[in-house]
């Protein structure tokens, strides 16, 4: 193999690894550098080309083959699928998987938050959003508190590092889902409803991950934390830095 | 849950970033490129019976999203270069002015190029394998890869509007 044919062979594909370009690099130092240049360049080709991806997409895909092809009703199939995942009893997985439904298909009003527990429909949508959970973006203090406003809420102190504050469908319309790196507990994941509903107290486990309702002021926040020993405490620390606007 | 099911599932969670990245550089579009998507994993569970190599799955998954494409490229051409709104994934080596000038170069290279490069640093098709997926030869696909990165590399280094990367671009001969 001569240098044009190996740089021929490397320009279709540079990680091409035959025995002939082995025994080329070997002994020529010019072509050598040519292959890490090409390997240099495809990496950078590779982030370009890596758009982000729709949050949500698998599960959109699953539910609209689900609707679309299947003959069963697609709730029923969706609690199986779900049903793997979320230990509780079968009207309360009912009721999160509304939740998980609400999500994927950005349906607003799937069910009242009255009417379901909103400890299990937090756990749900953390459960079907687990790049929030584990997402190490930073948001600025002023969307959470621009957010809480919404709720007549304030925020008084110093919750931890912010992750997510946005506006996602639930159960009776938009609701906010928030994501916190506290320095205690990691990373929490509170579940508010549309502002002025208010959903009913509860708990849940499952997905290595517990939830429960706590009040504060009034709106009822869905608690999702890791482990379920620490949220009595982060309920406290929540009333604490979450307080009613002056 | 049947064995069907869980390979159908298993292959949207596997395949499903993967084909949007590919769609997305098709259409350039992010709702056409989601559309493709779903359509494309439709058609598939429409047909997974049929599969009998569970490990061509995606080269499987691949030329059927192509396939949509072109049927909607026929009924009608795509207008929009939806560029401008991109969400920058983070990338630890490459700034993010980096990152806008090689998708700007890439969004205008000819479909004929820039289809069978996206297709073969997404999905790590060799040439033989792409030639079959766009039915055409060995020969022929390697030609077309060579080109389209010495596009890429011609068209950052003649092109001053654009913060061209410190590498790609640059003769290193």
């Amino acid at each position: 193999m001569n240098c044009l044919t190996l740089r021929a062979t490397l320009l279709a594909d540079p990680h091409t690894q035959t025995a002939e370009v082995s025994d080329h690099l070997a002994e020529c130092p010019a072509c050598r550098a040519f292959a890490v240049s090409m390997m240099h360049e495809d990496a950078l080709l590779r982030s370009a080309i890596d758009v982000t991806v729709p949050r949500e997409l698998a599960a959109r895909i699953l539910l609209q083959t689900q609707i679309r092809h299947r003959r069963t009703d697609p709730l029923d199939q969706l609690r199986r699928w779900l049903g793997q995942w979320v230990t509780m009893p079968r009207m309360g997985l009912a009721a999160a998987l509304s939740a998980v439904l609400a999500v994927a298909l950005s349906v607003s009003q799937v069910d009242r938050p009255s009417n379901l527990n909103w400890g299990q429909v937090a756990l749900a949508h953390a459960i079907a959003e687990p790049e929030a959970t584990a997402s190490k973006a930073v948001v600025a203090r002023t969307s959470l508190e621009t957010a809480l406003q919404a709720y007549g809420l304030s925020l008084a102190g110093d919750l931890g590092v912010i992750r997510l504050v946005e506006h996602c469908a639930v159960p009776g319309g938009r609701g906010t889902h928030i994501v916190v790196e506290t320095k205690d507990y990691g990373s929490v994941t509170l579940l508010l409803p549309p502002p002025g509903e208010r959903p009913s107290p509860g708990s849940a486990r499952g997905e290595g991950l517990s939830a429960r309702m706590i009040d504060i002021v009034g709106v009822g926040v869905g608690v999702v934390a890791t482990e379920q020993a620490n949220l009595p405490a982060l309920a406290a620390l929540l009333a604490r830095q979450i307080v009613a606007r002056a | 849950m049947s064995a069907r099911d869980r390979e159908f599932e298993l292959a949207v969670k596997s395949f499903s970033g993967d084909l949007y990245r590919f769609a997305f550089w098709l259409a350039r579009d992010r709702h056409v490129a989601e559309d493709l998507v779903q359509e494309c994993f439709q058609r598939a569970w429409i047909n997974w019976e049929n599969l009998n190599d569970q490990v061509a799955v995606k080269k499987w998954l691949f030329t059927i999203l192509r396939r949509e494409f072109l049927r909607r490229l026929e009924r009608k051409q795509f207008e929009t270069i939806d560029i401008e709104g991109l969400d920058l994934p983070s990338a630890d080596t490459l700034s993010m002015d980096e990152v806008y000038s090689l998708r700007q170069v890439l969004a205008s290279a000819p479909d004929s190029l820039r289809e069978p490069l996206v297709m073969q640093v997404l999905g790590g098709f060799s040439a033989d394998e792409l030639a079959a997926l766009n039915q055409t030869t060995a020969g022929a696909m390697v030609t077309r890869l060579s080109r389209a990165r010495q596009w890429m590399r011609n068209r950052l280094k003649s092109d001053d509007t654009l913060a061209a990367p410190a590498t790609l671009g640059k003769n290193k001969e």
